[in-house]
């Protein structure tokens, strides 16, 4: 490998660090907003935009969680994304939106896992 | 064979569009015009003059494909090929993209230290199927 290709690692590297420490300092607040997501009540309106609060927040952590090294993580989210999309699919199903909101919960204790071990999710 | 040097990619997240952009300049040596959007994309490709778009699939608003469309609709980037980013999700409509034009797809999570290789093999793949296309 040549000097400039090693340097251009080593640059893409330290900055790929930096982001990674605001992504973990970020993760703090995630898994706050998605604790207080994951709580039902009974309109279905209310419901409806809790969920799609949820899945923005998921499906932003599916896509960059892998790149800065949480894969599981990403993985995670990725389920949680796909859980809360059937939630909508269907208003009113009682199944789906179980489902989804209990797929948030997990996703906010990972993240809080994630944020206190400063380590990839393993078997949650 | 026609170099790849200026990419226009598109993605509503700013972390991978930091990311991506840095791997492509910093790795692949590449100019990278980011953007945040479908329409961001529109205002700033005519200047830009890519030669290739990468473009995120899910997007709020105007999604990937509707962003493809909208952006070989403006004269002189009609051939402009075009690689799309999925996340594991989307992983079923690889194929239609392929089958619609896309030259190439690439799975979110990627790892920025290859993204610019990945990027160069499809594009080599490409100009060995379409000699001085794209440019």
């Amino acid at each position: 490998m040549s000097s400039n290709a090693t340097t251009a690692i080593d640059t893409l590297s330290d900055s790929l660090s930096s982001i990674r420490v605001r992504f973990m300092s970020d993760l703090e607040l995630r898994e706050q907003e998605l604790r207080s997501l994951a709580t039902g009540e009974i309109c279905d309106v209310a419901r409806e935009d809790r969920h799609h609060q949820a899945r923005r927040i998921a499906h932003r952590l599916a896509g960059v969680s892998g790149t800065l090294g949480f894969p599981a993580l990403g993985n995670l989210a990725a389920d949680v994304d796909d859980a809360i999309g059937r939630a909508l699919a269907v208003p009113g199903d009682a199944g789906r939106t179980a489902a989804a909101d209990g797929a948030v919960a997990r996703l906010a204790e990972a993240i809080g896992s994630v944020v206190r071990s400063g380590r990839d999710i393993h078997g949650l | 064979m026609a170099d790849l040097k200026k990419v226009l990619h598109v993605d509503d997240d700013e972390d991978i569009r930091v990311i991506a952009g840095m791997a492509l300049e910093a790795v692949g040596s590449l100019t990278v015009c980011p953007c945040e959007s479908g329409p961001d994309a529109l205002q700033k490709a005519p200047d830009f003059q890519p030669d290739l778009f990468l473009l995120d699939y899910m997007m709020p608003g105007m999604d990937g494909e509707e962003t493809a469309k909208q952006l070989h609709a403006i004269s002189g980037l009609e051939s402009v090929p075009v690689v799309f980013m999925t996340a594991r999700v989307q992983g079923d409509v690889t194929r239609t993209l392929l089958d619609n034009g896309a030259i190439g797809v690439i799975s979110k999570p990627f790892d920025p230290m290859t993204l610019a290789d990945q990027l160069a093999a499809i594009w080599e793949k490409f100009q060995r199927r379409s000699p001085g296309q794209g440019v």
